[in-house]
């Protein structure tokens, strides 16, 4: 069983969009953007929790949470994401 | 006010909404999701945001610093300088780097959380600069405050010396009625009074420039 999560990213015109989550759910990976200046490397940013009424991924990973998130934001920092069940 | 080339990572959260920081307001879109953001410098070096994504808690807001910045002694001071300069309420500091937290999870106190009077003289100076020649009634200020500042349970309790008022609309009533208080915006000449509330000078104006609220004019 995945370790963490819940956690959501909502639909957006230009990055989270519906293509993108189909593609995500088809293979159970997220691939983050690495920051501008190098920085951690690729990083996913996720809310916590579940989606309610809204339109979006929900996914777990066993990747634990890097701590520069916030109890409003969770950084996940990795080359490989692996997601248990998931709605899109 | 500039818009960053950086990404940035958050250190601290306020149980503010934006507008309460700032007139200056864009929107934007990342990684994470939509937001609403203004962005500061301090002294042409510190470089910081206040955000609120759509998944944020209302009336909440995220300070973010860029992701270069690491060492825990400089955040910390950062931070620290911004809560003097927006001169924002420890009260009102819901959670900052260092600081253990859950995910979704944070409280709002209820020990501390309501509005003062010095808190209230800064937010009708707010409100009013934005109105039609930088004056507000008492009115209009009572009916704003609420877009500023949660109110809390305290705030919403009925004034004792006014039954007909809640506690937090005293608290307006006091800023403006008080002509004579050293620390009231008339005295330290940040406003003047109007025939039904207060016009803010040039020097209120100054004033929430200095603090970030407004671009210098």
């Amino acid at each position: 069983m995945p370790a963490h999560g819940p956690f959501n990213r909502r639909e957006t015109p230009t990055g989270q969009t519906p293509a993108v989550a189909l593609k995500q759910v088809a293979s159970g990976e997220i691939w983050g953007r690495t920051p501008k200046n190098g920085g951690l490397g690729p990083t996913v940013q996720a809310y916590p929790g579940l989606l309610v009424n809204r339109r979006g991924i929900e996914f777990t990973t066993d990747i634990e949470p890097h701590p520069n998130g916030s109890p409003f934001e969770v950084r996940l920092v990795s080359s490989l994401y692996r997601r248990g069940p998931a709605s899109v | 006010m500039f818009e960053p080339d950086y990404d940035v990572v958050p250190q601290a959260i306020f149980w503010r909404p934006l507008r309460y920081f700032t007139m200056c307001i864009r929107e934007g879109e990342d990684d994470l999701d939509l937001f609403e953001a203004a962005s500061f410098t301090i002294g042409n070096e510190i470089k910081f945001d206040l955000r609120v994504y759509r998944g944020h808690p209302e009336l909440t807001v995220t300070l973010y610093l860029p992701d270069t910045v690491s060492d825990e002694r400089i955040i910390a001071e950062t931070i620290d300088m911004v809560i003097r300069g927006m001169v924002i309420p420890l009260a009102a500091v819901a959670w900052r780097r260092g600081q253990n937290f859950e995910y979704g999870s944070l409280e709002r106190p209820k020990s501390d959380d309501r509005l003062r009077e010095k808190e209230a003289r800064i937010l009708v100076l707010k409100i009013a600069a934005q109105q039609p020649g930088c004056s507000a009634s008492t009115s209009l200020l009572k009916r704003e405050m609420p877009k500023y500042i949660e109110l809390s349970e305290r705030d919403r309790t009925r004034s004792p010396s006014r039954p007909r008022e809640f506690v937090w609309q005293q608290v307006v009533g006091n800023v403006v009625s008080n002509q004579k208080s050293n620390e009231g915006p008339f005295v330290r000449g940040l406003a003047v009074r109007t025939a039904d509330g207060l016009k803010v000078t040039k020097k209120g104006l100054d004033y929430l420039s200095k603090m970030g609220f407004r671009t210098s004019s």
